[in-house]
């Protein structure tokens, strides 16, 4: 990746996107906290998961971050099209995702589980629920990204919107990684 | 690659708890560690910006794991 020297995309989304990541380290370590003082009892609920789901959304974000980087660089090496394929791409991506997602919930809910089984899920629900919500808005704003760029945009201006899109969807997948963790593998 | 392993995890029974434990957060730590510096581009940002993620992903590694000893 070609280095730039300062943040990609606008420096005020940043400061959005850290405290987000703060929001959501509190709600961790709220989770992790409640984990410790009851680990059976959160084994018991954590063995009803499907790790498999939680692989295979991995895959889907992990794979759409790469593509959003690589919509950035095309960006920057004055590849228009190339950067609209990308952003297909990761939004396509990105709804396999919440699609997964929702068969997942489907599959735990007919089970009989829900937000108000134990603390268990209760955190699970809410965690993963705000972190579809990062998606679905992640998803808006790279779509609209996409659909500036088909206007007459500056090119500076262009590179800009791409890369704070990009960030945005790059806060989501990382916050996945440590759900991913803390829910479905953590013996 | 990552993702196989913490796949691997989840399905092994031949190693200890403690190791599978240590497996998980270590892959955490580089996962994230990855997404940060190199898709997100962080390793080129402002000192104060490194530091800030520096301290995010310790920061979310360590409760993991402190909190695994505190139960």
């Amino acid at each position: 990746m070609r280095a730039t020297g300062r943040l990609p995309g606008e420096e005020g989304l940043w400061s959005f996107i850290a405290a987000d990541m703060m929001l959501f380290a509190l709600l961790f370590g709220s989770f992790l906290s409640q984990r410790a003082a009851a680990p059976s009892q959160f084994a018991e609920a954590q063995a009803l998961l499907v790790p498999t789901f939680a692989i295979i959304n991995t895959i889907f974000l992990l794979t759409s971050s790469l593509f959003a980087a690589l919509a950035v660089q095309a960006e920057r090496g004055s590849r228009p099209g190339g950067t609209r394929l990308y952003l297909i791409l990761t939004i396509g991506l990105g709804a396999a995702f919440l699609a997964a997602k929702l068969a997942e919930y489907y599959h735990e809910i007919s089970a009989g589980v829900s937000p108000a089984s134990n603390t268990f899920f209760m955190f699970y629900f809410v965690i993963t629920g705000l972190h579809f919500t990062h998606v679905v808005v992640g998803m808006g704003i790279l779509a609209f990204v996409g659909f500036r760029m088909r206007g007459e945009v500056p090119p500076e201006r262009r590179q800009y919107l791409v890369e704070s899109g990009a960030s945005f969807w790059h806060m989501v997948d990382l916050l996945w990684l440590v759900i991913l963790p803390i829910f479905y593998l953590l013996p | 690659m990552f993702t196989g392993v913490s796949l691997f995890t989840t399905h092994t029974t031949w190693l200890g708890a403690g190791v599978i434990y240590a497996l998980i957060c270590s892959l955490t730590y580089l996962k994230c560690r990855f997404v940060i510096m190199i898709f997100m581009e962080i390793q080129e940002a402002p000192a104060g910006w490194r530091v800030f993620f520096e301290l995010w992903m310790i920061g979310v590694t360590g409760m993991i794991v402190f909190l695994k000893f505190a139960a």
